[in-house]
């Protein structure tokens, strides 16, 4: 069942030249993680807002369960009755409540006994018994983003927005969180938007992720598709290391200087296109003389990825694993294996 | 190659051992002069209150009456001022107000308005010979006295209407501050806009409505011009009767004993009330929270606005600049007074001066002593802020009459006690600039080889300039406002502007009081705009 649906939404912020977003349209299912992932400033924030209710769009609709919040010449539903939990990326914790009144607050509707009982199984559920008379500067960072967390999962939202939660951690920390925080989804069966510019976080929370630049939809799809055929240029370096391999079309395939791939797409004869190629997808043999020259190395722990020149100048990366190392100036030869062929017309 | 045994102080930095001894001994010297300057009149206060035979002379009774009035005095009159700081900060700060930028400005200048020349306002109109019972008298036929601001309410009144910008500017900075995603949370969790006000918005505030509404309750406690002006019998007023009137020093001396009792008092207890809630909420990425839309409300809103305003600025210099009345009869006044100006100018100058200079040693010493000597410092220059001026001006009378008879009744006396009055504003303001000056460039110059002397000249000083600029204006001000311990301290014949507006408005010679009133406005809110004007141009 669609849980969110946002249809054609454009948004215009006063005294802006540009719109924060334009005619965008996204689903989320329920009990399933979206994630909104692009570079800051892209409008992916603003999507949130507008879900929330703190942002109305010019044009477009917004359906919360099947509600109409937003558009359809409707007043906007204002944000306290739409049923969302958000949690923010400062936490925004009430300063002059300790962790019970916190979590409390959003159960005013609920009875004493009730609310108690609620807040005692949520701050059990993220991990946080015996903290509950502290107050929110008496915490770590880790324990503030729980209450944040515990907050808003107390009043049982239709749906938990996150904005950039793990931003505000030590990146030890960000890794432990992020497991701790999809377990809770997968336990409470919580549909969840989850905005970042991580494509690693992104990656690892997702069911769906949606590719924002610059107030535009760039693509929506599951983690794979979107790291193996990337839909667009700049999704396909977002999301990682990718090069970009000229090649023509020649009797019905691409011929470029590592070799010959199948024209997937089926450009006409003789047009210049491109061949996307991900450092995992080439590897390196050492041979002399060879089609390619090591001329750099990073070390990434399990892995070593080597910058290669090939002779018409253009450079490519190859990611090894790290037990074997080859100096720089060796002499290689190419063996590109590409399960997913993307191909992009020549800029 | 050995390492060389490097002994380190704790405290201390191992890099430059004898210039850290130096600043060590300077720290001491500095503690023993702040020491010298603030507590011995307080202990000789203190010895003179405690002495058997001035127990007779202030009853018990009546002593617990005078303090039941004070106490309630300040007290509503701080009631008074939240009433009126709160709507008017939430108005300019959160709302589409019209103005509400002027507004936001205005609001701030009753602080340039000393409040006994608010007093003084008040008087000329609602006064027993003022403005309204002479119109009405004329106007029904019947001389009767129609409105009286003298008294009890006329002190509440007054006191509240010139001390509300203490609230008023700590619950705008506290409204600018807040992370606006603290109450979007709230509307998150099911509250409208009324509940994140009631359940959100207003705790937040609390902190601040508490510490505006402390300033606002110690104004109104240590007040004796005002007051004095409007014949209210507080401890104050009561003080300088037994001191001028009754010439009964040691009543004096235990009336101001008890008054400083009941100040640190409430000082003791705003630190227990406060506890270990904190309300740090500013963040670095907060935005600016969008204005609420006052709708239907807006011109009620602006009414009222309007109102507090009216009240608090245009009203009374409007009477000012009208009884002043012309330029020519202005000019004589000035003539006339000429010699008093110079006195209110080299007076405070100096004391600004001095207070300034003071203000950079002590807050460097207190930076670098840190921990209990260095708190010590600033709590102890602290303590001179909290003291009455009229208690102040008893305490450096009954001192310097038993010990330094050759300084009692000189100038010297009177900036001396400016500079225990407003060495702290100095001291503050340094210390809070050198917190915000990363101490990277001490270390940095340090490791150039710089001594800790010629770090403060050559790396904070030039650092510090604006801050110096500006703790010089703020003692300037004061000083030159001050009335209390002046009236005391004075020596015969040495008047100041304030006393002569003060002396001018006993004498119901209220044009001249005007006059002078404005030039002392003038003079004060002079250098608070030159500042905030540099400041918005980032000059300072």
């Amino acid at each position: 069942m669609t849980l969110i649906e946002l249809s054609h939404i454009s948004l215009t912020y006063p005294n802006a030249a540009t719109p924060a977003l334009y005619d965008l349209s996204l689903r989320v299912e329920e009990g399933a993680t979206l994630s909104i992932l692009g570079p800051s400033g892209c409008g992916k924030t603003t999507v949130l807002r507008t879900i929330a209710g703190f942002e109305h769009p010019q044009s477009g609709q917004v359906l919360i369960a099947g509600r109409q919040v937003c558009g359809g010449g409707i007043r906007c539903v204002p944000p306290e009755e739409r049923g969302v939990g958000k949690v923010f990326q400062d936490y925004a914790l009430f300063p002059h409540l300790t962790v019970w009144q916190n979590v409390a607050f959003g159960l005013r509707r609920e009875g004493k006994p009730a609310a108690d009982r609620t807040v005692e199984e949520t701050l059990g559920l993220v991990g946080l018994g015996g903290l509950e008379d502290r107050y929110p500067h008496e915490l770590s960072g880790g324990q503030q983003q729980r209450v944040a967390i515990a907050r808003a999962l107390a009043p049982k939202p239709i749906v938990l927005l996150l904005d950039e939660p793990f931003s505000n951690l030590d990146p030890d920390m960000r890794g432990q969180m992020r497991e701790e925080v999809q377990e809770i989804l997968r336990r409470t069966g919580t549909t969840a938007v989850v905005v970042t510019h991580d494509h690693d976080e992104a990656f690892a929370m997702a069911d769906r992720i949606a590719v924002l630049n610059s107030g535009r939809l760039e693509q929506f799809d599951n983690p794979e598709s979107i790291y193996h055929t990337p839909s667009t240029r700049f999704v396909a370096t977002f999301v990682g290391q990718a090069d970009f391999l000229l090649g023509r079309v020649e009797d019905g395939k691409i011929h470029t200087e590592t070799g010959i791939f199948p024209n997937v797409d089926g450009h006409p004869p003789g047009t210049a296109v491109e061949v996307m190629i991900r450092p995992d997808d080439i590897h390196i043999v050492p041979a002399s003389p060879g089609g390619a020259q090591i001329v750099g190395r990073q070390f990434r722990g399990s892995e070593n990825l080597y910058t290669l020149l090939l002779p018409s100048g253009q450079h490519l990366h190859s990611s090894e694993s790290s037990t074997t190392v080859y100096p720089i100036g060796t002499t290689v030869d190419l063996r590109v294996v590409a399960t997913h062929i993307v191909l992009f017309p020549t800029p | 190659m050995k390492e060389a045994p490097t002994i380190a102080f704790p405290g201390t930095l191992p890099a430059a051992p004898p210039s850290g001894w130096i600043a060590k001994a300077g720290v001491i010297g500095l503690l023993a002069a702040v020491g010298l300057l603030v507590l011995p009149p307080l202990v000789h206060l203190t010895a003179t209150a405690v002495r058997l035979e001035t127990v007779g002379s202030v009853s018990g009774p009546s002593l617990a009456l005078l303090a039941g009035k004070s106490l309630s005095l300040a007290g509503l009159s701080t009631l008074w001022a939240m009433a009126l700081a709160l709507p008017l900060a939430w108005l300019v700060v959160r709302t589409d107000l019209p103005f509400r930028n002027v507004g936001r400005w205005l609001a701030v200048i009753p602080l340039a308005i000393p409040s006994y020349i608010g007093a003084l306002t008040y008087i000329t109109l609602l006064g027993p010979v003022g403005v309204v019972n002479t119109w009405l008298g004329g106007w029904t036929g019947m001389p009767h006295q129609w409105v009286n601001i003298y008294g009890f309410w006329g002190g509440v009144f007054i006191l509240g209407l010139f001390t509300y910008p203490y609230i008023f500017l700590l619950v705008c900075g506290a409204l600018d501050t807040t992370n606006p995603a603290i109450e979007e949370s709230a509307r998150t969790l099911g509250e409208n806009s009324l509940g994140v006000f009631r359940r959100v918005t207003l705790p937040m505030l609390r902190p601040s409505i508490l510490a505006g509404g402390l300033l606002a309750f110690l104004y109104a406690l240590s007040d004796f011009g005002s007051l004095s002006l409007l014949r209210v019998h507080v401890f104050t007023t009561e003080i300088y009767h037994q001191l001028n009137t009754r010439f009964d020093q040691s009543a004096a001396a235990l009336l101001s004993f008890v008054l400083v009792l009941m100040t640190l008092g409430v000082l003791v207890g705003q630190r227990t009330l406060l506890g270990r809630r904190s309300y740090v909420t500013v963040t670095g990425t907060a935005r600016v929270a969008r204005p609420v839309s006052l709708g239907r409300w807006r011109w009620p809103a602006s009414a009222l606005a309007g109102g507090i305003l009216g009240l608090s600025v245009f009203l009374p210099l409007g009477v000012l600049i009208a009884q002043a009345g012309s330029a020519r009869q202005f000019a004589e006044v000035v003539r006339d007074q000429w010699g008093f100006f110079r006195n209110s100018l080299w007076t405070a100058g100096l004391a600004a001066t001095l207070a300034m200079v003071l203000g950079l040693l002590i807050g460097y010493a207190a930076l670098r002593a840190r921990g209990r000597v260095g708190a010590g410092l600033s709590g102890t220059v602290q303590i001179g802020y909290a003291i009455p001026g009229t208690v102040l001006g008893l305490s450096l009378i009954l001192l310097y009459n038993t010990y330094l008879p050759w300084l009692y009744g000189t100038v010297g006396v009177l900036v001396l006690a400016y500079l225990i009055r407003f060495l702290t504003q100095s001291v503050q303001g340094v210390e809070a600039a050198l917190g915000g000056i990363n101490p990277h460039l001490e270390e940095a110059a340090r490791s150039l080889a710089a001594s800790p002397g010629t770090v403060l000249r050559r790396i904070l000083a030039p650092l510090l300039r604006p801050t110096l600029f500006a703790v010089w204006a703020l003692v300037f001000i004061s000083a030159m406002k001050e009335l209390d311990a002046t009236l005391l301290l004075r020596p015969a014949g040495f008047d100041t502007l304030p006393v002569r507006i003060y002396i001018h408005t006993v004498e119901a010679e209220y044009a001249k009081a005007a006059v002078l009133s404005l030039i002392l406005i003038t003079l004060t809110a002079l250098p608070w705009l030159v500042m905030t004007r540099l400041r918005e141009k980032k000059i300072l």
